[in-house]
C-alpha cells in the first residue's frame, strides 16, 4: 500500500521535473532564437503605429494636417496611446541609432 | 403618387445645384431666385446657405435657422452654422471617448482637441459634412427633389469642393499604413496576448474606411453631370470675369461639372445718361464673357430699381434664372 503511494509520488515528481525541464527548454528556445527576432517585428509594429499617429495627429505637434478635423474621429480609439506617443516622438534623438539598435548594431 | 412623379419628370432639374462666385456679385439672390423658380415648377426644393454672413434670411425676408424650415409651398430653407456643426461633432467625439477611455486621459487630451477644432479648415470640413449629410439623407427625391447650395465666396467654395479629392488619397495611404501596423502586431504578438488583442478587428481601420466611403460617395455626386452642376454668378466687370475664369478651370480640374454663368446686374439700355459710359464698358465685358465662356450657358439678369428683398421680388428674377435649366 505505502509502496504504491511512494511509487505514484515518485512518478509525479518525475513528471514534474520533466515538465519544468520542458518549460525551461521552451523558454530557452524562445529567448535565444525567437524573442529577439519577434522583438524586432514588435518594434517595427510600434514604429509603424507611431507613423500612423503622426499622419493622423501631426497637428498636435504643430505639423499642419489637411484632415485634422476628420482625424478626431479616431481619437477615442487611440487616446490611450496619445500621451506615450507624444513623449516618444518628442524625445527622438537619432533615428539611425534607433534602427541600428533594432538590428543589434549598437 | 404616380401623378406626382409624372409632374416632376416633366420639369427639367438636377438634384444638386451649386451657386458660387466672387463676393458681392449677388450669388445669394440668384440662388434664392433659382430655388424659387424650381419650387414654382412643383419641385420640392431646399435652399442651403453656407455664407457666414447669412444674407439668405434677409433676401427672403424670413428668418432661417440651422434646421430645415418651410419658406413657401415646395420651398424650404436652411442656414448652416459651421461653428455649431463643428461643436456638435466635437461633443459627439468627446462623449464616445468618455465611454471608451478613462476620464483622466480625456482631460489631458481635451486641450489638443481644442487645437484641431479651431484649426483652419475645421469649419469648411463641418460645412462639407453637412452638405454630404443633406445630399445623402434628404436629397435626390428622398425629402427634396432638388437642393440648391448658396456657397461662400469662390476661394472657400473651391477648397470645400476639392476636399474629397485631396483627402481621399490621404485616407487611402492612412488605411494602408494602419493595416501594415496591424499585420505587424499580429506577427509580433505570437507570444504576447495584449498585442494579439490589438490586431483583432481594428476600430481605426473601420472608421477610416467609413470616412473614405463617405468621401467617395460625395465625389460621385459632385462629378456626375446629371446629378450636379455649378453655376457662377458674376457681374460684367473685369475682376469677376478673371476670378470666374480661374474658378471654372479649378472645377474642371476636379471634374465638377460647370452648368453655366449668370451675369447679374446688367444695366438696361434705357438706363439714362448717367449710365452711358458704364454701359459702353459693360458691352465690352459682355463680349469678353461670351467669347471666353463660349461653350457655356449664359443667363443675364438686369439691374433692378431696388434691392432684391422678399419672395415677391425674388419671383421677378426667378423666371430669368430658371432659364438656365432649358
Amino acid at each position: 500500500m505505502s509502496g504504491m503511494e511512494t511509487k505514484q509520488a515518485k512518478e509525479s515528481v518525475f513528471w514534474q521535473k520533466l515538465r519544468s525541464v520542458g518549460e525551461w527548454l521552451w523558454w530557452f528556445v524562445i529567448g535565444t532564437f525567437m524573442d529577439k527576432r519577434v522583438a524586432a517585428i514588435r518594434k517595427e509594429a510600434w514604429d509603424m503605429n507611431d507613423n500612423v499617429m503622426l499622419l493622423l495627429f501631426g497637428d498636435f505637434l504643430g505639423l499642419p494636417n489637411p484632415m485634422s478635423y476628420y482625424a478626431l474621429e479616431m481619437l477615442p480609439y487611440l487616446a490611450e496611446d496619445m500621451i506615450p506617443w507624444q513623449r516618444r516622438i518628442m524625445n527622438r534623438q537619432s533615428i539611425v541609432a534607433e534602427k541600428a539598435a533594432q538590428y543589434d548594431f549598437t | 403618387m404616380g401623378e406626382e412623379t409624372e409632374r416632376n419628370s416633366a420639369v427639367k432639374y438636377r438634384p444638386f445645384t451649386f451657386f458660387g462666385g466672387k463676393g458681392g456679385t449677388g450669388k445669394t439672390s440668384c440662388a434664392a431666385a433659382y430655388a424659387y423658380s424650381l419650387s414654382q415648377r412643383a419641385c420640392r426644393t431646399l435652399l442651403v446657405s453656407t455664407d457666414p454672413a447669412h444674407s439668405t434670411s434677409d433676401i427672403l425676408g424670413l428668418p432661417l435657422s440651422a434646421e430645415v424650415s418651410r419658406v413657401a409651398e415646395n420651398f424650404w430653407g436652411i442656414e448652416i452654422d459651421a461653428g455649431l456643426e463643428a461643436k456638435r461633432y466635437i461633443t459627439s467625439i468627446q462623449d464616445k471617448m468618455l465611454s471608451i477611455v478613462s476620464p483622466v486621459i480625456v482631460d489631458e487630451i481635451k486641450r489638443q482637441m481644442e487645437i484641431a477644432y479651431t484649426s483652419p479648415g475645421a469649419e469648411e470640413a463641418a460645412i462639407f459634412d453637412k452638405f454630404v449629410e443633406l445630399m445623402d439623407e434628404q436629397g435626390a427625391g428622398k425629402r427634396f427633389d432638388a437642393i440648391v447650395f448658396d456657397t461662400a465666396p469662390t476661394g472657400h467654395t473651391l477648397r470645400l469642393l476639392s476636399l474629397p479629392e485631396i483627402l481621399g488619397s490621404w485616407i487611402e495611404s492612412l488605411i494602408a499604413k494602419r493595416q501594415q501596423a496591424v499585420s505587424l502586431f499580429k506577427m509580433g504578438g505570437r507570444f504576447d496576448p495584449e498585442m494579439q488583442k490589438r490586431a483583432e478587428d481594428d476600430p481605426v481601420i473601420e472608421s477610416l474606411t467609413l470616412r473614405r466611403d463617405r468621401f467617395e460617395k460625395s465625389r460621385r455626386y459632385l462629378t456626375d453631370p446629371s446629378a450636379c452642376a455649378f453655376f457662377f454668378v458674376l457681374n460684367a466687370e473685369k475682376m469677376p470675369i478673371l476670378e470666374t475664369g480661374r474658378a471654372v478651370e479649378m472645377l474642371q480640374k476636379y471634374g465638377i461639372p460647370v452648368g453655366g454663368l449668370i451675369v447679374n446686374r446688367v444695366i438696361p439700355e434705357d438706363a439714362g445718361a448717367f449710365f452711358e459710359p458704364r454701359l459702353a464698358a459693360q458691352g465690352e465685358y459682355l463680349k469678353v464673357i461670351r467669347e471666353r465662356f463660349a461653350h457655356m450657358k449664359i443667363a443675364t439678369v438686369p439691374l433692378l430699381r431696388t434691392d432684391v428683398q422678399g419672395l415677391e421680388q425674388v419671383g421677378k428674377i426667378a423666371n430669368i434664372i430658371g432659364e438656365i435649366d432649358s
